[in-house]
């Protein structure tokens, strides 16, 4: 699974979470942060899309401890490396 | 009732059928003669504890009958265990019978001094059970101040009969001279078809059993008429009480607390979820009760007399108060129940009662069952999921905004169940109750 591929997946995971929420989607790009931007996600969501990412990537970069992401790019970046 | 009456006395007269197991009329004629020959077996052999495996209401009401008055215990087993299973030495019992009373195992260095006690293993869902001692006369003592009725009550047995929910049912039937409905190994379905083709008067289950018939019974074309419902087993919500009463018009309806290890303490009439707070001061039914930590502590005559096998007890407060791991709160004129303490989710250090979402989404007219449980998480600990059984006619993906939305309003945001799957069943255990995933 390649970089796009990933982001493809957080790009539809977050669109359920919103579609949940009864909210709009909101079209996620590289540099876009997850919290404290224009995404109306809270941190419990973004737990679900760290879970969510896991079915769907079958890795997880957070089985040693927690490392810190901020944007869309840097969260697939995780799952790349997680496939390393 | 009158007290001194016995199990062997409770069978009769000879020709009454005791118990319909799996369809076939077991009279009482038969229970005594079975009774009989388990009692020479135990004299035989000397026996001071026996283990009898079994899933039949009938083998139940016999080892009752013969270990009533005789030194020998009787352990009642829902599982297999293998013969090097450490739970044999824990719980000294020198032989494991069958249903036909063949000795399966034999444990020749047991060394247990039996005192006529029946031992019912607990129904927790990890680990070793623990094994609880009652005597007879207590595990009846509630049935036996009710009033002997020789009305033609049909009792459906939807718990294990080596339960001690299932159990108190059996006892019911034998004081009241009822009749009792039983199966090897129902599920759902089985029950579900027996509480129409068997047209049972009363029927005891567990709050996740009569959603289950709610669901069923709003597609079946037979009439199910009860004369009483009991609920016990989980703590029942104010929706899944508010339906039965509206689906069963004419029942009474009664939701019962008790535990293997407090007994059977006292049950609830009102249609109402929880307890008056009223008996937090003055007691019912001879139970005392107080709230430490938010968990409910018990004094009851109807407690076990024990663990077998246990060196000691984190249920039990240094003064002898059972801690029942029930979280409680007081609420106006009523004390609730919130959860079990074993239940909690976690979630960034908060603590979410499943028990308290899933009375939340129980609320919502599309929602008919709710499982809510956690899930390992990175950054939070754990989130908080829900398994959903939706009623007839709703879709998942048209109702999900709106039950999310329905939780959202009522629920703190760590409350919240985050992520909500659709599915056609929820799983239940043999005691009935649901399968909690942890």
């Amino acid at each position: 699974m390649n970089s796009d591929e990933i982001r493809g997946h957080i790009q539809a995971i977050v669109d359920r979470i919103l579609r949940q929420k009864g909210l709009d989607p909101v079209l996620l790009t590289k540099e876009t942060r997850f919290l404290g931007g224009h995404v109306p996600i809270d941190s419990l969501d973004l737990a679900v899309l760290l879970t969510e990412l896991e079915k769907v990537t079958g890795v997880d970069p957070f089985k040693y401890g927690f490392r810190n992401f901020l944007t869309v790019d840097e969260l697939a970046g995780l799952y790349m490396d997680g496939k390393k | 009732m009158d007290r001194r009456c016995t199990i062997l006395e409770c069978l009769t007269p000879a020709d009454r059928a005791v118990v319909i197991q799996d369809g076939r009329a077991v009279r009482a004629l038969e229970l005594q003669d079975r009774a009989e020959r388990l009692r020479c077996l135990i004299n035989q052999h000397s026996w001071q504890r026996v283990a009898l495996r079994t899933e039949r209401a009938d083998t139940v009401i016999v080892a009752l009958a013969a270990s009533q008055g005789c030194s020998c215990d009787v352990l009642l087993l829902r599982d297999d265990y293998s013969a090097d299973d450490p739970v044999w030495s824990a719980w000294q019992a020198e032989a494991l019978l069958d249903d036909e009373f063949a000795v399966r195992r034999a444990f020749p260095g047991s060394k247990a001094e039996g005192s006529g006690c029946v031992l019912l293993t607990t129904s927790g869902t990890t680990g070793r059970p623990k094994v609880a001692a009652h005597s007879i006369e207590v595990l009846a003592s509630r049935v036996t101040k009710e009033k002997l009725r020789t009305d033609t009550a049909r009792w459906l047995l939807t718990f294990h009969p080596a339960s001690y929910a299932g159990l108190q049912v059996i006892l019911t039937i034998l004081f009241t001279r009822a009749e009792l409905i039983a199966f090897v190994r129902p599920n759902v379905s089985d029950l579900l078809k027996a509480a129409q083709t068997e047209q049972p008067t009363h029927v005891s289950a567990t709050p996740t059993f009569w959603r289950s018939l709610l669901i069923a019974s709003s597609h079946l074309d037979a009439k199910m008429e009860f004369r009483q419902i009991t609920i016990g087993g989980e703590a029942v919500d104010q929706s899944t009480l508010d339906q039965l009463s509206r689906t069963f018009s004419t029942a009474r309806i009664t939701h019962i607390y008790a535990s293997t290890e407090a007994g059977a303490l006292f049950s609830v009439s009102d249609k109402r979820a929880g307890f008056p707070a009223a008996w937090m001061d003055i007691g019912v039914e001879g139970v005392k009760l107080r709230i430490r930590e938010g968990i409910l502590e018990i004094l009851s005559p109807r407690a076990m007399k024990g663990y077998v096998g246990e060196l000691s007890s984190k249920n039990q407060a240094d003064d002898g108060w059972l801690i029942s791991g029930d979280l409680v709160e007081i609420v106006g004129d009523r004390v609730l129940f919130r959860g079990r303490i074993d239940n909690i989710i976690n979630v960034g250090g908060a603590k979410v009662m499943p028990e308290e979402v899933e009375a939340v989404l129980l609320q919502h007219e599309a929602v008919r069952e709710a499982m809510v449980f956690g899930q390992r998480n990175p950054l939070v600990g754990a989130i908080v999921c829900a398994d959903i059984v939706l009623s007839p006619g709703f879709d998942g993906e048209e109702v999900r905004t709106s039950i999310y939305s329905h939780a959202s309003q009522r629920l703190e945001a760590h409350k919240l169940p985050r992520v909500l799957r659709f599915v056609t069943a929820i799983g239940t255990n043999a005691a009935g109750k649901k399968v909690r995933l942890i």
